[in-house]
């Protein structure tokens, strides 16, 4: 077994000075500004999940945040990271605790199903497609296990992601077609898909209808029937119900339960179903009828609600500012509709305006966390790279909760303060990841080797260059080998008997980890 | 301040512009799709809506449509006085922000600029329900047997003739379909098609059908298969706790498709007609039906609304 060490080595090994800090080399007049160094670490954590890479770093100057965000549009890791971004308000990849018998799965099947509606945005961004393509292609990607899942032809290669269709008659609508967005967003007996329909509301439209302040007389119980009544007569129940009902008409053919009892019923679309649903409810969007899922996803990409909501989640999310005080909010939309509602173009955009830039730190989510940790540690990501090393922690809810805000709806949220249970979280993180990224590295020819140094028996000289190159992969710091930081990190190094582990350990638990 | 900005601001702008402290620019008066679009699609249109009609419109006046830009211009006044006085009463019983009004005033007070005028495209329009009518069903007993007769404007529209016995088993002895209340195409069975049993989930018989139809008449004989799947209801509304679905299989396609309750009442039907199309019936409500024995729904003397449809697009 290992020697552990005290809990308070790694701040003696670390510090407390790894924020980011403002060069006030640079600094305007009004605000400061990120330096080179830490502006592209942030670029590249917010456009690509991971930080850049040593070189970038080590030579960054005033024109390494361009290069960093003009690269982005054609990394792959982009669509990544807009499908990470989207789960924030979708919740579609991490959610198996509300379905029990979604746990009995194999995880790789779990991945599939969580992964479906997110795989779709992915490739959307990553092939230069309109971002309404969301709601109105005609296809949807599917991994083999998914395909196998949902009885649908698997069209691609070793079990990549590749656009396939359903073929069980439901039209073809994009993210609105998904099976998995329908099992995550479930509907029960007597809400006949209103609470769907309202997701999509707040999701893709940003117009919740749970928002409206509606006078209300709140003392009255009422039966099932007669709710269905108030819901069309009553003026507080006919605020929202004459648009969400008919909305949530165009959603009748897919199973109507509040947990699908088993993955049969939760596949299944009917297109008897949605005609019956239709003929009953008489689907319009806002007061345009359509028959179809087909109509329903063409009103919702061509409202202008839509490219405003799509606007207003990319900024927030990647700056965590608010879209309402944004000076060139307007500016922003305008030019997303008229670039051909290019998402690449829409983050890039953000990245460049100063509500990006002003915080002196901001704080990672835990899905922005994990995936920059598996990046750092070199962790193999799976097969269809939509998850890395680290997804169970993503998947499973109790540990997830440790380390965003303490419920399960914001947990994927940027946090909104440091909390002691986030050090516990990359304390715990670190003990999982730590010791499968060291073996991996020892694997690694010596001088391809990522995390350790290339000798088996490393001089103090090499210990250290390799300590100091750990601060720039882990923390996007330079640091001297004969610093201040390296001798408090060296000295754990030889008090853990010359444990890398520790020392990796100790990098991943700081606070600062999170802060970027 | 530009020139046009100027001009803009001095004609423009009605009262409600003078109000304000100063002349309002482009970005702060917004246009269709910033401003009013998104408020009237939020807020109006769901009601006011000159693409609804009946019900659909809960309650609002016909005419009164605000979901274009027409529709706002012209009636402006009217929203100004019920979405935008100090005392509002649209929507009802509130739920509008006080910015988004005061974004709408601003548009307004700026002549309601266009911008980029845009409209919701139209629906595409595939299932066929723009055909659907109001029907009315009922049960009558006709020669020892029990027929469902569907009738649209009190003309006969679908008739399905029934052979129920008391414990509950029933067959479809034959259909007939009409327009203007001549048959246009209709089919007898022998024996019926199995069609329920409580007590088995797959009923086979070998029948003999015989069609009539304007193009001549024809005989054949066909293997039937009838299945039950349980809680295969299409609408919970409309039926009981547990529900089900029976699906008459002729040659390995889907011929008849029934929706029970429960109760075993009928909430739905659909029949492929021999030209290939579908007619499909929704009843919409089951309360004469109520206090049924265990016996197949359809009994002498029930009526009920139903909805319906014939298209080739389904299923």
């Amino acid at each position: 077994m290992r020697k552990r060490r005290p809990f308070w080595a790694l701040f003696l090994a670390v510090g407390c000075d790894g924020v980011p800090q403002a060069d006030s080399d640079e600094a305007e007049a009004t605000a400061p500004r990120l330096d080179h160094r830490a502006a592209a670490s942030r670029a590249s954590l917010d456009l690509l999940g991971h930080r850049p890479s040593a070189d970038t770093l080590r030579e960054a100057d005033a024109s390494t945040l361009s290069a960093v965000i003009d690269a982005a549009s054609d990394d792959p890791d982009l669509g990544r990271r807009a499908a990470w971004l989207w789960n924030r308000s979708l919740h579609t990849a991490a959610w198996r605790d509300d379905l029990a018998w979604l746990a009995d799965l194999p995880l790789a099947d779990q991945r599939a199903i969580a992964w479906e509606p997110l795989a779709g945005i992915m490739a959307i961004v990553n092939e230069d497609r309109p971002f309404t393509d969301v709601l109105t292609a005609a296809q949807w990607p599917a991994n083999d296990r998914l395909a196998a899942l949902w009885d649908i032809p698997y069209t691609g290669l070793g079990g990549d992601w590749a656009w396939t269709r359903y073929n069980d008659g439901r039209p073809l609508a994009g993210i609105l077609s998904t099976s998995a967005l329908w099992l995550r967003h479930s509907a029960d007996q007597t809400n006949f898909h209103r609470r769907r329909a309202n997701m999509l509301a707040r999701v893709f439209l940003c117009a919740d209808f749970f928002d409206r302040d509606v006078q209300f007389e709140a003392d009255s119980v009422l039966g099932v029937g007669e709710v269905e009544v108030a819901v069309r007569e009553t003026p507080a129940c006919v605020n929202c119900h004459s648009a969400l009902d008919p909305m949530a008409g165009f959603l009748a053919g897919f199973a109507e339960r509040s947990e699908p009892t088993d993955l049969e019923q939760g596949k299944r679309y009917s297109p008897w179903l949605a005609a019956y649903g239709a003929a009953v409810s008489n689907p319009s969007y806002f007061g345009h009828p359509g028959e179809s899922l087909v109509d329903l996803g063409a009103f919702m990409a061509a409202d202008p609600r839509f490219a405003r909501c799509v606007v207003r989640r990319t900024y927030e999310g990647l700056t965590s500012a608010s879209f309402d005080a944004e000076p060139t909010r307007d500016t922003m939309v305008r030019e997303f509709v008229d670039g051909g509602y290019r998402w690449d173009q829409l983050a890039t955009a953000v990245i460049r305006t100063d509500a990006w830039a002003l915080p002196a730190f901001k704080r990672l989510p835990t899905d922005q966390y994990l995936l920059a940790t598996s990046h750092v540690l070199a962790l193999p990501e799976s097969m269809t790279g939509a998850w890395s090393g680290l997804d169970e922690p993503l998947l499973d809810g109790p540990l997830r909760v440790l380390g965003g805000d303490p419920d399960d709806v914001s947990v994927l949220e940027a946090a909104s303060a440091t909390a002691p249970a986030h050090l516990l979280y990359s304390h715990w993180v670190a003990e999982l990841a730590v010791p499968e990224a060291v073996a991996l590295d020892e694997a690694r020819a010596p001088a391809e080797r990522l995390l350790l140094p290339a000798s088996d028996d490393p001089t103090e000289d090499e210990v250290r260059s390799q300590l100091a190159a750990l601060f720039l992969r882990l923390d996007s710091r330079v640091v001297q080998p004969d610093g201040a930081e390296v001798d408090g990190l060296y000295a754990l190094w030889t008090a853990s008997g010359e444990s890398w582990e520790e020392v990796l350990e100790a990098l991943l638990r700081h606070p600062a980890g999170r802060l970027y | 301040m530009s020139g046009l900005l100027w001009f803009s601001w001095l004609f423009g702008c009605d009262g409600a512009a003078a109000d304000t402290a100063g002349p309002v620019s482009a970005e702060a008066c917004g246009d269709w799709q910033s401003v009013g679009q998104p408020f009237a699609l939020s807020y109006c249109a769901s009601c006011h809506s000159g693409r609804l009609s009946g019900s659909a419109r809960y309650g609002a006046p016909a005419g009164i449509d605000l979901e274009t830009l027409a529709g706002m211009r012209t009636h402006r006044a009217r929203v100004e006085a019920r979405a935008l006085s100090a005392a509002p009463d649209m929507p009802p019983q509130g739920g509008v922000r006080d910015d988004e009004r005061e974004a709408l005033r601003r548009w307004y007070a700026c002549a309601a600029p266009a911008g980029e005028d845009a409209a919701l495209p139209p629906a595409e329009g595939v299932s066929g329900l723009d055909g659907a009518v109001d029907l009315i069903a009922s049960v009558i007993e006709e020669d020892g047997g029990l027929v469902l007769g569907i009738e649209s404007t009190r003309s006969v529209w679908l008739s399905q003739r029934f052979e129920v016995h008391a414990s509950g088993v029933a067959s479809l002895l034959g259909w007939a379909r009409y327009v203007d209340d001549e048959v246009v195409e209709s089919a007898e069975y022998e024996p019926g098609v199995p069609l329920y049993d409580p007590d088995s989930t797959e009923l086979t018989a070998t029948v003999t059908t015989t069609f009539v139809s304007p193009t001549g008449e024809g005989e054949r004989t066909d293997a039937w298969v009838s299945a039950r799947a349980l809680e295969a209801n299409p609408d919970p509304r409309f039926t009981d706790q547990t529900s089900q679905q029976v699906t008459a299989v002729r040659d390995g396609e889907p011929e008849l498709h029934l929706w029970l309750s429960e109760v075993d009442m009928v909430v739905a039907l659909a029949q492929r007609e021999e030209a290939g199309a579908w007619a499909a019936v929704i009843f919409q409500t089951r309360d004469e039906l109520r206090g049924a024995d265990e016996a197949f729904p359809i009994e002498a003397g029930g009526s009920w609304k139903a909805r319906g449809f014939i298209t080739a697009e389904l299923p």
